[in-house]
């Protein structure tokens, strides 16, 4: 499980319930639940690495283009 | 991976309901005046048909010795004694058989084959606009036909290629003044690029914004959607490659974009899942809440990929793959 947001990271692994995480709290605890369980871990990503701009936002070439090729993406009968 | 059809599905399925028809036109009246027809089977055209159909299918299935998987129950699973498995997955009248345990296979074809009246259509290639090549390098499925379809269909053949299917700094919003158009084909073209999204997970983003403006579209978002033609035209033979990369490691990736929508200022998470090094599924949602800190709406895209990954480990035990 690949996030690049650090703060996010570190509140799944906190156990301790902060003021501001009160309206996330079923979310966390699934995720604290399924981390304890050792069914997930959650390293860190950075930015550059994450592959799923493409997926939340408007991304340029050729930042969009590595990020087809890093996800599997060909064209197999016209390559470029 | 063996594909089959079956004829006339929903003629198999069986009713539990009483329902009558008038009888057809051409059947003698003279003999039986005000009568109906009890329906016995189902016919196309019911609204239970596709339900009888599947119940039956399923039922066939289950007396075969196959086990429906509880999360996706299309799909049949068997495993035999041997250690070998034999997958069936179903969709509508679509069959795909596929596993390691040929007896069973071709035992499975001949015992479908003697219920249903079914059509061997030989290895996967084609299926549901969805076109698979099989190559030494792995399996390559991708959508070129469908899309040059799409693009003939909409005279977009000779438009002007884009390099990215939507713009760096979009401003697709709720336009309240833009010249309305034309609804029906707005919400016709959408719909099938929603469909084009299953095999071109580049496009899922724009594709999703689009979409958001189905009941009330205007100019604006048919520029955004000739945007997006306009990259598929450059790009048509795109597809996703399977191969062993020797692993069988699951993975997720997530992300959100904080208060990306300029109206509402709601966050989009996206997320996708690779096994063993393959993508697999992936997903782009605006979220249904408004999130007060990026690392909130980073949270909920972490517990929906952390959703599908579940759901993905389910299946896989289903098939006993570790």
């Amino acid at each position: 499980m690949y996030c690049d947001n650090k703060a996010a990271i570190a509140i799944a692994h906190n156990p301790v319930q902060h003021d501001r995480t009160k309206h996330v709290e079923v979310d966390r605890h699934f995720i604290k639940e399924k981390l304890e369980s050792g069914l997930i871990c959650t390293p860190y990503v950075p930015t550059e690495e994450q592959l799923v701009d493409i997926l939340t936002k408007g991304v340029q070439n050729p930042v969009f283009k590595n990020t087809l090729d890093k996800l599997g993406m060909k064209d197999l009968f016209h390559p470029a | 991976m063996q594909q089959y059809d079956v004829k006339n599905a929903f003629l198999h399925g069986e009713l539990e309901e009483e329902v009558y028809m008038d009888p057809p036109p051409g059947f003698n009246h003279s003999l039986l005046p005000n009568q109906v027809c009890r329906l016995k089977k189902a016919l196309y055209g019911l609204k239970q048909s596709p339900r009888a159909w599947f119940e039956r299918f399923t039922k066939a299935m289950v007396f075969m010795g196959y086990r429906q998987s509880q999360r996706d129950h299309t799909l049949f699973i068997k495993h035999s004694i041997s250690g070998g498995v034999t997958i069936l997955i179903v969709y509508v009248d679509d069959i795909i058989i596929t596993g390691d345990d040929f007896v069973e296979r071709d035992k499975l074809g001949k015992r479908l084959s003697a219920k249903f009246e079914i059509k061997e259509l030989g290895k996967l290639k084609y299926f549901l606009g969805i076109v698979v090549a099989h190559s030494e390098k792995g399996i390559f499925i991708s959508q070129e036909k469908y899309i040059l379809d799409l693009l003939k269909e909409t005279g977009m053949v000779d438009c002007r290629p884009c390099e990215t299917p939507i713009d760096l700094t979009h401003r697709i919003e709720n336009d309240k003044e833009g010249a309305t158009t034309d609804k029906g084909q707005y919400q016709r073209l959408v719909g099938k690029l929603i469909y084009l999204a299953h095999t071109r997970p580049n496009i899922a983003y724009a594709v999703s914004v689009v979409s958001q403006f189905m009941h009330n579209p205007k100019d604006s978002h048919f520029q955004a959607v000739y945007r997006l033609l306009g990259y598929l035209k450059s790009t048509p033979g795109k597809g996703i490659l399977y191969k062993n990369h020797g692993t069988l490691n699951l993975e997720c990736y997530t992300d959100a974009d904080y208060a990306g929508a300029l109206t509402d200022r709601r966050s989009t998470s996206g997320y996708c899942t690779m096994m063993g090094g393959n993508l697999v599924t992936w997903r782009s949602k605006k979220q249904s809440v408004v999130s007060r800190s990026s690392a909130e709406a980073e949270f909920r895209s972490m517990a929906l990929g952390i959703c599908e990954l579940l759901w993905m480990k389910i299946i896989l035990e289903d098939l006993r793959i570790k």
